[in-house]
């Protein structure tokens, strides 16, 4: 790391450093381990959707980042399905692939081009009371500028129907991963008490 | 800041055959649970569980390698072989009183095939023990492992 001149320093250029190396990237210290709690939002109210955001941030102390999520959606049916978009990108630079069930019957199929990422189906309004449908995206060397975006996701629910998922998402860029944003796909918003975790994992403890 | 976490809270290697593992006092701390389970059975049969020692109010969907898809509404929640088994259980929210608990459980049996279920407890209790056992009698064998982790949230 490089040595910055002390002719700018915080009370040069009236800044806050974290760090008493003034005028250097704050001293940002990990934990012990290599899998570790970042941030979780618990939907206080219905939203239209949930967004983790200022993921960039993490790029250079993280090889990999997951979402663990509890969601419900508002929609007036047993289930709704649920999109997910990186950046705010919500033209065609999307593509997905999903094995399905319900119970009855199983089925797969690719979801492209497509404005968002198809993560399957989540638990809706007129389902069980108090059900909700758990998700879990794996972002894999997500930083990686020489790599497209690709994840691994799976999601499950039961109340009312019974929809459950295995599949991968796709997003066409290189451009630094910096939020998700996830979606109920017809017309349902996030229902109170869905709750979203973020998880970076880094090859080197 | 970043807090470590998928942190252990019970680690158990069997020492002989037992037909049940119970993690108990499960503390109320985390956002989610993981069980890790590795071992054999003694018989090839389901894998049950209880939850805060309850066998009622479960649903699960199913689908596995054959490929096949089911449903059902009691605790049969994997599988357990005399092959080399490998199961990972995780409940998310599981300390949450305002939902019932929503449960992942995937099933590997060593070249036979791969199960991945989820369910659902309808009880908004916050998970404080949680029972693994073999359907219709069946033990599990000396030297399997169950590890309880915490994931923080």
């Amino acid at each position: 790391m490089s040595i910055k001149s002390l002719s700018h320093s915080s009370l040069t250029d009236n800044l806050f450093y974290r760090s008493m190396l003034a005028g250097n990237q704050p001293y940002f210290p990990l934990p012990e381990g290599s899998y570790h709690w970042l941030a979780t939002e618990t939907v206080p109210s219905t939203q239209a959707s949930a967004t983790l955001s200022n993921l960039s941030f993490w790029a250079d102390k993280y090889d990999s980042l997951q979402v663990r999520y509890s969601i419900r959606s508002t929609r007036s049916a047993n289930v709704d399905g649920l999109m997910i978009n990186i950046n705010g990108d919500y033209t065609t630079n999307y593509s997905s692939h999903n094995l399905y069930a319900d119970g009855v019957s199983i089925y797969a199929g690719p979801d492209y081009p497509q404005s968002f990422v198809n993560a399957a189906q989540i638990i809706a309004n007129n389902s069980t009371a108090g059900s909700f449908s758990m998700g879990i995206l794996n972002f894999v060397d997500c930083f990686n500028p020489n790599k497209n975006l690709s994840w691994m996701q799976e999601i499950g629910g039961y109340g009312g129907e019974r929809p459950i998922a295995i599949g991968d998402g796709l997003w066409m860029s290189k451009d630094t991963l910096d939020s998700i944003t996830l979606t109920p796909r017809y017309g349902g918003q996030v229902a109170q008490y869905s709750t979203f975790s973020l998880y970076g994992l880094r090859g080197v403890a | 800041m970043p807090t470590q976490t998928y942190i252990p809270l019970a680690n158990y290697t069997l020492t002989s055959n037992d037909s049940f593992v119970l993690f108990s006092n499960i503390p109320n701390t985390y956002k989610d649970l993981v069980i890790a389970f590795e071992g054999q059975g003694s018989i090839d049969e389901n894998l049950v569980f209880t939850i805060n020692g309850s066998t009622s109010g479960f649903s699960w969907v199913q689908m596995t390698s054959a490929p096949t898809t089911g449903y059902g509404t009691n605790t049969s929640i994997g599988r357990v072989s005399t092959s080399r088994t490998t199961s990972s259980i995780q409940f998310s929210d599981y300390a949450m009183t305002s939902k019932s608990k929503t449960f992942f459980v995937t099933t590997e049996v060593l070249a036979s095939e791969i199960r991945f279920l989820t369910g659902l407890w309808s009880n908004s209790q916050a998970i404080n023990s949680i029972g693994l056992g073999i359907r219709t009698g069946g033990s599990f064998l000396t030297g399997s492992q169950f590890r309880l982790f915490g994931i923080h949230g």
